[in-house]
């Protein structure tokens, strides 16, 4: 051996006498390119040597690999496949004797919530009219409290109100219609699915899809030679890529494991996944994997996955309730939804149906009659942008930000929570459609050839606080910017009950109580001067303090806050609710304080509800996905101000719809019944209404985003709006919390015995009229220029701002 | 103390709002127990210690929900039976007796100062007392005295 190569495994293997002689002929070695060529056996040994060292380090790699790739499709298709967006649901429709509804509503809700009408009521989710009678047929639900199941119920009508209930026969005290869907919190790839096990697949739609996907589905283990020879062939013979050979375990794979890459080493992944995956699970595991995972479609943001959330989606159904041919579209729509899109594409969606159908047919998985049948029929897709299947941007990201403050963002985003919430569709239809309509005729009225305005609204209910319809922005379904909760806008005059209440509960001032409009000037510190004028430009002189707040006098007002003091009033914002820094400058008694509409109405919400301080509320109850309670909210607040004090302040608010800026509403509802105040910022520049009944609570604002002035007061800007919401709604005239003593006064604002020439009566606190009634003669002895002193000795003389100016 | 002081005031004159028949049925699901008077037999007779949230004559639908609420309560779900409750109130938001109940479980959950606001509340709505007054107070001193002494007051 005459060879200068070091010893290599097979030669270390050799005995070490053998070594020790290599070693000593290594010593007398002739030059290298000699040795190679007169030895051609060891330059073959030498390369297969080297085959050998790379087929073992290649064996090594691919089994590293494979033991990762193993690792990773047990990992992720072990347990919970699917990161699963929160649900979202609106407040159940609660039927029971007394309600008032309308039969409008009850069908509204009902189409809302994909409910067919039929003529025949039997099965789950349609309803239909027998005689007076409605007849529903209630789905099966997992409410938050319990399950219930589907029940057909009977409910008859009197007066607008439901008279009778009952189910199966039996009469019924309460009988929710399951809640509708208004969004999901979605992770970032915005994916949305409903799971579903195989057992509730209808073995046509399974068939259907093998058939037409994979048909050796059953007989190969992962990839399909036969099936990438047969694609080939057809790709060559039509020169372009018409036919895929993958199986569907590889679709699956693809989708679930990787990317849309189109590399060889992609599919080389995928093809050793997939026979991985079907060496660990069963086909009926893969196949129901397939099922829940397969992308269908596109509805806004939102990416339809699963032919569960898919047969919702598309024709507003369970699945278990398609026919052959909404189950071939489904399945034809597999291999591309975008462009066998039904709702765009209705003729290519219906060839492809077709073709379907001619394959089931063939495999005889159908009769060539039901084939025939099938393929007659019309492509009827719901409608995609119907209100069972949109979402409601501006109260899902208040749902989100509220839930944000107890849970993590990822978990609301991946474990499939189920969210209910107060949100009233009733409501939040007739609150979008005002928002979007007014607003556009407000733009036609000022002479604006684009979009220029915007608007934001939030309902609540008055006693609860439930938020039961919010809009952030003239276009409702616009997930960005949520004026509702995050523009931060002058109030204007809705500041001013604030400062009527303070007056109020100082116990110095009734509404009765004389005040001066008449020109008002406050020095700041900076030495600037503060003279804030009224709208009309006028001094309206003496007046009565109801009167200055109901047509929303900026003068009066500010004296009146100047002697009740700025503090006392900052203090009453607080305690109303107020959740923010109010610096104590003279401005805020006139709204120069900024707030978003939701803060509004959580100021307003402590005068419609009594006196009761609560924080909006939009979530009635939070469970896991399989319907384990992990919260559930009931009414909370504190007593801020008494309810009688808040019944006298109510009075003034009511005088607002009486006879002050919101005057138009008494016409329009017939009622004065209405508690209520417009608000409009220095240069017009916002405009808003804040207004309740006996039910709700609205609060309206009108602005532009880059706060330039707009030629609309809170009266002509927001109020309408305000007043479309109530008109669908229908509005409940307000009851008193409390009753108030009430006395008529005099021109001085004193109270007086009845008949003694009072001039309006008012309310007064229980108990503050004691003693303060004056007599027929001493109303008689009274003359004009005493008011100035009436109003003195009321008030406890003079303050130091009288001093002042 | 304070107010515990001031709840058991409220608590008193809320009794009045909850529309519990005179003769209350014993429920034997319910193991305590003690005496009361019948206004009309004016003999001894079983009664339960601890409102029963179902006990009244109310709307059918708010009488669903207060029963629903009592047998989540009797499960030992007060959460659960908060929700039930919360339903009861939104379909008669200004049901004072409603609003007793849940300032009861809030009290059972610890909750004092929510309950003392909820019977605020309450209070507001009562409108008029009934012939279950006195059972109903008697009912409350009881609980009161033993959530007291459990506290150690």
């Amino acid at each position: 051996m005459t060879t200068a190569k070091k010893p290599t495994r097979a030669s270390k293997s050799s005995t070490k006498k053998s070594a020790t002689s290599k070693k000593t002929v290594a010593k007398k070695k002739p030059p290298k390119s000699a040795s190679s060529k007169s030895n051609p056996r060891t330059w073959k040994q030498r390369c297969w040597s080297w085959c050998w060292r790379l087929s073992i380090l290649f064996i090594l790699v691919l089994g590293t690999w494979l033991v990762y790739l193993d690792a990773q499709v047990r990992s992720q298709f072990d347990g919970n496949k699917w990161t699963l967006p929160a649900k979202v649901y609106a407040r159940p429709l609660s039927l029971y004797p007394g309600l008032l509804l309308s039969a409008e509503q009850l069908k509204s809700e009902l189409l809302w919530n994909d409910y067919k009408a039929v003529s025949h009521v039997v099965t789950p989710g349609t309803y239909g009219r027998d005689g007076q009678d409605w007849i529903i047929y209630r789905r099966a639900f997992s409410f938050a409290d319990r399950n219930e199941a589907a029940v057909k119920v009977r409910l008859s009508f009197s007066a607008g109100r439901i008279a009778e209930l009952s189910v199966a026969g039996k009469t019924e005290g309460l009988v929710r219609i399951e809640p509708q869907y208004i969004g999901g919190i979605f992770p970032a790839h915005h994916e949305d699915r409903e799971l579903i096990t195989l057992q509730n697949v209808p073995p046509a739609l399974v068939a259907a899809l093998i058939a037409v996907e994979d048909r050796g589905y059953f007989e190969h283990y992962g990839i399909s030679i036969r099936g990438i020879l047969r694609a080939m062939k057809a790709n060559v013979a039509a020169g372009r890529t018409v036919q895929g050979g993958s199986t569907l375990t590889q679709q699956l794979v693809k989708n679930f494991f990787l990317t849309n890459e189109r590399s060889l080493r992609r599919k080389v992944k995928e093809a050793f996944m997939a026979l991985l995956l079907e060496l660990h699970y069963s086909k009926e595991e893969i196949i129901q994997a397939y099922l829940n995972e397969v992308y269908l479609g596109q509805a806004g943001r939102r990416s339809i996955h699963g032919i569960a959330l898919a047969s919702r989606f598309y024709f507003a159904k369970n699945v278990q309730q398609l026919d052959l041919s909404e189950i071939a579209l489904l399945v034809g729509m597999v291999k591309g939804p975008s462009y066998y899109n039904p709702f765009r594409k209705s003729d290519r969606a219906r060839e492809r149906r077709d073709v379907v159908l001619n394959v089931m047919a063939e495999l005889n998985i159908i009769s060539a009659a039901e084939r025939i049948n099938a393929q007659g029929k019309p492509i009827n897709v719901a409608k995609s942008g119907r209100a069972g299947q949109r979402e409601y941007p501006a109260f899902i990201q208040l749902v989100k930000r509220q839930l944000q403050t107890d849970y993590r963002l990822q978990d609301l985003q991946n474990t499939g929570l189920r969210i209910f919430t107060t949100l009233d569709p009733w409501l939040q239809h007739a609150t979008e459609k005002s928002v979007q309509q007014h607003v556009e005729s407000l733009e036609k009225r000022a002479g604006f050839s684009k979009p220029t305005l915007e608007a934001a609204a939030v309902v609540t209910s008055v006693d609860g606080a439930e938020v039961r319809a919010i809009v952030g922005s003239r276009r409702v379904r616009y997930f960005g910017f949520n004026r509702a909760l995050d523009a931060q806008r002058s109030i204007g005059s809705l500041a001013k009950p604030a400062v009527y209440l303070t007056a109020l509960a100082s116990g110095r001032y009734d509404w009765s109580s004389i005040v001066d409009d008449k020109a008002v000037s406050v020095a700041g510190q900076d030495g600037s001067l503060w003279q804030p004028k009224n709208y009309d430009k006028k001094d309206h002189g003496k007046v009565f303090m109801v009167d200055a707040m109901a047509k929303s006098y900026n003068q009066a007002t500010a004296r009146l806050g100047m002697k009740v003091g700025i503090g006392q009033v900052v203090e009453t914002f607080e305690r109303l609710g107020v959740d923010k820094f109010i610096p104590p400058y003279p401005s805020i008694l006139l709204g120069s304080l900024s707030m978003s509409p939701l803060e509004v109405t959580q100021m307003f919400q402590t005068y419609a509800s009594g006196g009761f301080a609560m924080k909006p509320r939009v979530i009635q109850a939070l469970t896991t996905h399989d319907n384990q309670v992990l919260t559930s909210y009931a009414v909370e607040g504190r007593q801020a101000y008494s309810p009688e004090l808040i019944e006298n302040l109510r009075y003034g608010l009511q005088q607002v719809v009486v006879q002050g800026t919101g005057k138009r509403l008494a016409k329009t509802f017939n009622t004065t019944k209405i508690a209520a105040k417009t608000g409009t910022s220095d240069e017009q520049r916002d405009a808003w209404f804040a207004g309740f009944d006996d039910r709700h609570l609205g609060v309206v604002w009108v602005g532009r985003d880059d706060n330039k002035p707009m030629p609309f007061t809170g009266a002509s800007g927001a109020l309408p709006i305000w007043q479309n919401i109530f008109k669908q709604s229908g509005l409940e005239p307000l009851t008193p919390l409390v009753d108030l003593e009430w006395a008529w006064v005099n021109a001085y604002g004193q109270p007086v015995e009845e008949d003694c020439g009072g001039i309006r009566k008012m309310p007064f606190n229980s108990g503050s009229l004691s003693g303060r009634e004056i007599s027929c003669d001493q109303q008689k002895a009274f003359s004009g220029p005493q008011i100035d002193l009436i109003e003195k000795e009321k008030q406890g003389g003079s303050s130091w701002f009288d001093w002042l100016f | 103390m304070v107010r515990l002081v001031v709840l058991v005031l409220f608590i008193s004159i809320l009794t009045a709002c909850s529309s519990v028949p005179s003769g209350v049925k014993h429920d034997p699901k319910n193991q305590q127990s003690y005496e009361v008077q019948n206004k009309d037999s004016h003999k001894l007779i079983q009664q339960d210690d601890i409102l029963r949230l179902d006990e009244g004559k109310h709307h059918p639908a708010v009488q669903v929900l207060l029963t629903q609420a009592e047998d989540a309560r009797q499960q030992g779900l007060p959460l659960q039976a908060l929700s039930y409750i919360d339903r009861a109130r939104q379909i008669q938001p200004r049901n004072s007796a409603i609003f007793y109940r849940q300032a009861w479980l809030n009290y059972q959950l610890g909750e004092l100062q929510q309950a003392q606001q909820l019977l605020q509340r309450a209070r507001l709505f009562l409108r008029s007392s009934n012939d279950s007054y006195e059972i109903l107070q008697r009912r409350i001193k009881t609980l009161q005295k033993k959530i007291d002494a459990k506290r150690g007051y």
